[in-house]
């Protein structure tokens, strides 16, 4: 299947209005869990080669943190929320409500303060697609990985089993009382599902 | 001058430059696999990202272990080097998921490795260093001059295998 045939403009725009439901209820959800007002910056949606996805992070050896999760069900597809380690320090900040700056490594609490960013925002997102397409999705639980980006690509790319050249990567920004960090989330749906995802999301928005 | 030359996913770079260095950059699961002919100082790498295609994918591809190998060794004859004068060295194959519910893509690692020894071991080709498994990624540099191989894990420093 030719990427350039599925992802039409048509498409980038269903993926657009898509994402940033998705995110904003993404940001619902986080608000709960933070205790604070929050939200995330309209996304910005672009397919990507996988080989050059890690370009955009500073290159392969680059340290960062994914958070990922495996959708299963009528839509299939792979979730990597990824940030340079620094913005993970951030992000952990800002979820755990410290100072910015306090954290400086990554242990058990701050990886699983970021594991429930990753897990909250990916299931909002699938339960977005869900109600927008009818195509019934669950996520697995998350997993956070500190490596270097090449590394955490591998995972991506090991997961589609080079059945998927391309992924989409939604840019945003998650911004907590005035504090705002980066993020990139990259989609990498099943290329079987595709086809159907696309039919069923573009006679939804019309 | 030499120069640091960049292997990438699926990629195999050869040179006879004995100041060129071959990188691969952050391998998790993907195999960094190095040949090196101490005569003529040819050193070539390829960087394996699964272990062998799936359905009925017929055309060399570097991509995977089983077809990168030998494609490896052929570059490395194509490029005036002599087999019997070969030695391989490899590293990689991480498992970079330990979380339950993720053994699909947790196996990569472990099965690329299989797939490199399973191709290596009874081969005429000496595999004179490995560094493999382990739960973290790597940088592997491969040095034309003396065939040596370093490994920088993350946080860490580099050592020679």
């Amino acid at each position: 299947m030719i990427a350039e045939e599925i992802f039409t403009t048509q498409l980038f725009d269903v993926l657009n209005k898509m994402a940033k439901e998705g995110f904003n209820h993404a940001a619902n959800g986080l608000e709960g869990m933070v205790g604070q007002p929050l939200r995330f910056h309209e996304p910005k949606t672009d397919l990507v080669e996988l080989l050059r996805l890690p370009d955009s992070l500073g290159g392969l050896e680059k340290e960062a943190v994914g958070i990922y999760l495996i959708a299963d069900g009528d839509f299939r597809g792979q979730i990597m929320l990824i940030l340079p380690l620094e913005k993970g320090f951030e992000m952990a900040d800002m979820v755990l409500q410290r100072e910015p700056g306090t954290t400086k490594e990554l242990n058990s609490l701050e990886r699983s303060a970021l594991a429930e960013v990753g897990n909250l925002t990916g299931s909002f997102f699938l339960s977005t697609i869900e109600r927008i397409t009818g195509l019934a999705t669950r996520p697995s639980p998350p997993a956070v990985i500190v490596d270097m980006v090449g590394a955490i690509l591998n995972i991506v790319i090991a997961g589609s089993a080079m059945v998927s050249d391309y992924a989409i990567m939604f840019e945003t920004a998650l911004e907590v009382s005035g504090q705002t960090t980066e993020a990139k989330f990259w989609v990498i749906p099943d290329t079987e599902v595709l086809q159907r995802f696309k039919e069923r999301s573009i006679k939804a928005y019309g | 001058m030499g120069e640091t030359l960049s292997v990438g996913l699926g990629e195999i770079v050869i040179s006879k430059n004995s100041e060129d260095v071959l990188v691969a950059y952050g391998l998790g699961s993907c195999l960094g696999i190095a040949c090196y002919d101490e005569n003529a100082r040819i050193a070539g790498m390829l960087h394996a990202v699964l272990p062998k295609p799936n359905g009925n994918g017929k055309e060399p591809d570097s991509r995977y272990v089983e077809h990168g190998i030998p494609e490896l060794l052929r570059k490395m004859v194509e490029a005036g080097g002599k087999e019997k004068d070969f030695s391989i060295r490899y590293a990689g194959g991480a498992n970079m998921l330990n979380s339950p519910g993720f053994n699909n893509v947790l196996n990569i690692g472990q099965r690329n490795i299989e797939a490199a020894e399973n191709l290596l071991q009874p081969g005429p080709v000496p595999v004179v260093g490995k560094d493999v498994g382990g739960t973290i990624g790597r940088t592997v540099r491969f040095y034309v001059e003396d065939g040596k191989m370093t490994i920088r894990r993350l946080g860490g420093e580099e050592i020679e295998l």
